[in-house]
């Protein structure tokens, strides 16, 4: 893929490679809120196509799409809001996890808010799955578990 | 280039939350619902304990409510209180109680001395204690030992100050609802608090003067009674934001200086009838010397109707010339004999309002003309104006349709300094 050519810093823009093979151009500038591509960038040189290895095709539009919102000082609630209204918990968790990976931390923290608020009141099992927990605990030990925090219990609604 | 064969990303890709970093889980769980956060514990082994470490603890009114149903909900909900915070390990820099309206668990001095002294020794730096109930507490001395706070919300408490109080010197953001001051505790609680950066006070009583020295203050929210006879802010000269409501009548000379740098100012009332012209409450030798950074103004319960406040608006206009938004509201009820007054005539002085881009006029319907006439006057001098909204709320059948139209005929003939300007009449 052909790189802008440009001798202005301000619009160079930065090739990525997914691990599934696809190329997405960023600007510079957005590239420098992700630490991880920044030191790629730095170790590698700004006319490489930088590879990411564990983040796809899929989430990488995305992650790009919040950030070039957030180099014109534009990101606000509604934004943010409507940026992840259509999604399902596991495609923001999805998120989460590339937001982490690239070091990416506004939109990190914004996802963690996310996943928090789409947390709240969900059952036992359904968080143990989000966060790839395996019951460790005797069938006895959850149950005194339960019993002396029975107030944290109430109040969970059923999973669909 | 060797760098590329020794990828230290590959291993560290992380595919499961729960094998995430520590703090990084974090993230989340300081974000769950307190019931969310504590049921953690039950996820795995792992997971036991690490709600625990989590710097903050949020009992927020949905907690509360939970409990509505009991009669005496007291001691369930402060035990859970006290089992959490004995439980937790490590700092606690969050502790928010948000209790609701109407609800029969009352925080009181019993509470907040077995709870603030553990508060205090873990490195508290954000919290908030806020009731509604009628029958106010007293704030117990203990809150003022804790020395880290930088953030403090304060809700249905009676406040004095310890004589020896040393201060909350790292306190950046104060906000304070329906508390009531003892003689001299807002000055006392201000000057021991130099690194103060917002101020809001909504719905408390007790002092009758705002004069304080806060000389890092930037923004400032004051609802203030009519027990409040002076407002004196020429000391803060770091203050950009200013807000000022009136919840009664005002007092003439109410404001007395205004500090020098302002760039957001908004003034307004809850009382709709009886207001005393602006003049009489900000002179405009104080508008002259302050106004000079203003870009954002808004001035509620003017009366439009008069052609004394249409002056004096103007006059304002002329004195604030970086202004870039005017928001003008009149809500009160207005004398229709009035409305057939000759509307004003205002001099179009040259181009003095070179950096409004914004301007929002709302009024009731009987005062539209001398409205009409400010908005002539702000047409013909905003070489910048972007967009102009003039809302007029009916009441009764004073506007039938043909006035409607003669006033949207009228808005469109009005010269424009600005060939982008764009007018809406809503109505």
């Amino acid at each position: 893929m052909a790189q802008e050519a440009s001798s202005s810093t301000s619009s160079k823009t930065i090739s990525l490679k997914t691990g599934d093979g696809e190329i997405f151009e960023i600007e510079a500038s957005a590239a420098k809120q992700m630490k991880t591509v920044q030191r790629l960038i730095d170790d590698l040189g700004d006319d490489i196509t930088i590879p990411l290895h564990n983040v796809f095709s899929k989430e990488l539009p995305k992650i790009i799409e919040y950030y070039k919102k957030d180099i014109t000082g534009e990101i606000t609630k509604d934004f943010e809001a409507e940026f992840v209204k259509d999604l399902n918990d596991d495609e923001v968790k999805v998120l989460f996890l590339a937001a982490n990976y690239l070091d990416a931390n506004k939109l990190f923290e914004f996802l963690s808010q996310n996943i928090a608020d789409r947390l709240e009141s969900k059952s036992v099992e359904y968080v143990r799955k989000y966060f790839g927990v395996e019951n460790d605990f005797t069938p006895e030990e959850e149950s005194k578990l339960r019993e002396e925090r029975a107030w944290s219990f109430r109040g969970i609604k059923e999973d669909e | 280039m060797s760098l590329l064969n020794n990828k230290p990303n590959e291993e560290d890709h992380i595919d499961r939350i729960s094998d995430l970093p520590s703090n990084v889980i974090d993230g989340i769980l300081q974000n769950l619902d307190i019931r969310d956060q504590v049921r953690t514990c039950i996820l795995s082994t792992k997971w036991r304990y690490m709600w625990t470490y989590v710097p903050q603890l949020v009992f927020p009114a949905s907690f509360f409510e939970s409990y509505e149903h009991l009669d005496d909900s007291s001691p369930i909900v402060s035990e859970i209180i006290t089992d959490v915070l004995m439980r937790h390990n490590g700092p606690i820099y969050k502790f928010f109680l948000l209790i609701v309206p109407d609800f029969n668990f009352k925080i009181t001095v019993e509470h907040l001395d077995m709870w603030v002294p553990l508060l205090s020794r873990r490195g508290i730096k954000h919290l908030e204690l806020v009731g509604y109930e009628t029958g106010l507490s007293h704030l117990p001395y203990i809150v003022f030992s804790c020395k880290e706070l930088t953030k403090f919300k304060l809700g249905g408490f009676n406040l004095s100050i310890p004589p020896n109080f040393s201060g909350f010197k790292r306190l950046l953001n104060l906000n304070l609802y329906n508390v009531t001051f003892e003689s001299g505790a807002l000055e006392s609680l201000i000057s021991g608090c130099p690194l103060l950066e917002k101020i809001s006070i909504e719905d408390c009583n007790g002092f009758e003067y705002f004069d304080f020295s806060a000389p890092s203050l930037k923004v400032l929210l004051l609802y203030f009674d009519e027990d409040v006879k002076s407002i004196c802010l020429k000391k803060a000269n770091n203050l950009i934001d200013l807000r000022l409501i009136a919840m009664d009548c005002w007092v003439s000379g109410l404001i007395k200086s205004l500090p020098k740098n302002m760039q957001r100012f908004s003034i307004g009332s809850y009382v709709l009838t009886n207001k005393i012209p602006y003049a009489d409450i900000i002179p405009l030798t104080l508008v002259k010397s302050s106004f000079n950074s203003i870009k954002y103004l808004e001035l509620g319960a003017v009366k439009l109707n008069e052609r004394k406040e249409i002056l004096y608006i103007v006059n304002v206009l002329k004195s604030a010339p970086r202004l870039v938004e005017l928001v003008v509201e009149s809500n009160g009820h207005v004398d229709i004999t009035q409305a057939s007054d000759r509307s004003v005539e205002l001099e179009c002085s040259s181009c003095c309002l070179n950096q409004l881009k914004t301007v929002n006029i709302n009024i009731r319907a009987t005062s539209h003309q001398h409205a009409m006439s400010l908005i002539q006057f702000i047409l013909a001098n905003s070489t910048s104006l972007k967009t102009l909204t003039f809302n007029v709320r009916l009441e009764s059948r004073e506007l039938d349709a043909s006035m409607l139209l003669s006033i949207s005929q009228d808005l469109l003939l009005m010269k424009r300094a600005s060939q982008s300007a764009q007018v809406k009449f809503i109505h």
